[in-house]
């Protein structure tokens, strides 16, 4: 779902770039008052993990792929802080040397992968975290595939802001293809949130996932 | 399950995956990709014309306007294809590992468990 060059406008990249570093700033400021030090190697091999993850693109109906975008699953496991600047620091590898995402589309890209899901991830964290396992797991899976498709609803979004959907019916073709194969691609998505969070939950970090220690 | 033990279970998957397992991902163009392709999205400053004379090719696709010796998740000089995905998957997963271990300590320098904030009523917490 990485948004490559040339398909954003300058206002539309430049007010998603504004977004993010806003975001950003925000995610900067909670962590350096939350965030336990003993978490760090935790966020930074979650990222890792991200990043490994989003290597591997599986196939969806069509001739087409998809692969994990995670950034529900480290707002879920770290709380939304940690989780958006790692996200953030990934989708800048990426872009910079990976050449996978547009420099132009960095901060779209961060609003659609990382402060959308991060945020959403960090609220399922303070909701899920109270419930019992068997019902919190496929929640989480569901909040994962929720973010999915509202991140391809964003790209779609952004797209016409910047003028590249100038027909209404062009407009509604594509949202039906983003919506409908990252409706697919969700759900793979969301399976893997759910195991990893209970996994996860079965663990020393348990207590920060369920609020009573809060970490980040 | 110890936190030591999660963080060298997720090491140790993040290192499968990037080395090994993304060996076989799917070639096919992504969700956006084939959408883009599907509904002939242009991006600005596209030309028809042009394209039609010299079509792009697969690498200029894939480097985003930026050449990088790590474009497309392989690297650039090393022959065998797996181990061009497997080196790129380390360096990619662990510069994302390096990045937030220094930004991770440099924000919590200060949320040491029992820190000065919480003076006289922690022990270390450990």
């Amino acid at each position: 779902m990485h948004i490559g060059t040339g398909f954003l406008s300058i206002p539309v990249a430049a007010g998603c770039g504004a977004i993010a570093a806003g975001a950003v700033a925000a995610g900067a400021a909670r962590a350096r008052k939350t965030l336990d030090e003993r978490m760090v190697p935790v966020v930074g091999v979650m990222g890792a993990f991200v990043f490994a993850a989003q290597m591997v693109n599986f196939p969806v109906a069509a001739g087409t792929s998809g692969h994990l975008a995670g950034g529900f699953l480290l707002g879920l496991l770290c709380g939304w802080a940690p989780a958006l600047l790692t996200m953030t620091a990934l989708l800048a590898i990426q872009a910079l040397v990976f050449a996978d995402g547009g420099l132009d589309a960095l901060g779209a890209n961060i609003v659609n992968m990382g402060v959308m899901p991060c945020l959403l991830g960090g609220a399922a964290r303070l909701v899920l975290g109270r419930r019992s396992l068997r019902l919190a797991a496929p929640a989480a899976g569901v909040g994962a595939w929720l973010a999915v498709v509202l991140g391809s609803g964003m790209v779609v979004l952004e797209f016409f802001l910047s003028g590249r959907l100038n027909t209404s019916a062009l407009f509604w073709a594509m949202t039906t293809s983003m919506v409908g194969v990252h409706a697919l691609i969700g759900i793979v998505e969301g399976v893997v949130t759910a195991l990893v969070f209970s996994y996860v939950a079965k663990s020393e970090l348990a207590p920060g996932l369920t609020g009573k220690e809060v970490t980040a | 399950m110890k936190r030591k033990t999660v963080i060298m279970v997720f090491a140790a998957a993040a290192l499968v995956i990037a080395a090994v397992v993304s060996f076989w991902a799917s070639s096919h163009p992504d969700g956006l990709e084939w959408a883009i392709e599907e509904h002939r999205v242009q991006p600005a400053g596209h030309d028809e014309a042009q394209e039609a004379a010299e079509p792009a090719t697969a690498e200029e696709d894939a480097d985003e306007g930026h050449p990088s010796p790590l474009a497309d998740y392989g690297v650039a000089g090393v022959p065998n294809e797996f181990a061009s995905n497997a080196l790129a998957g380390i360096i990619g997963s662990g510069l994302v590992l390096g990045v937030m271990l220094l930004v991770g300590y440099t924000l919590s320098r200060r949320n040491r468990a029992g820190s000065a904030r919480t003076a006289g009523s922690a022990d270390g917490g450990r």
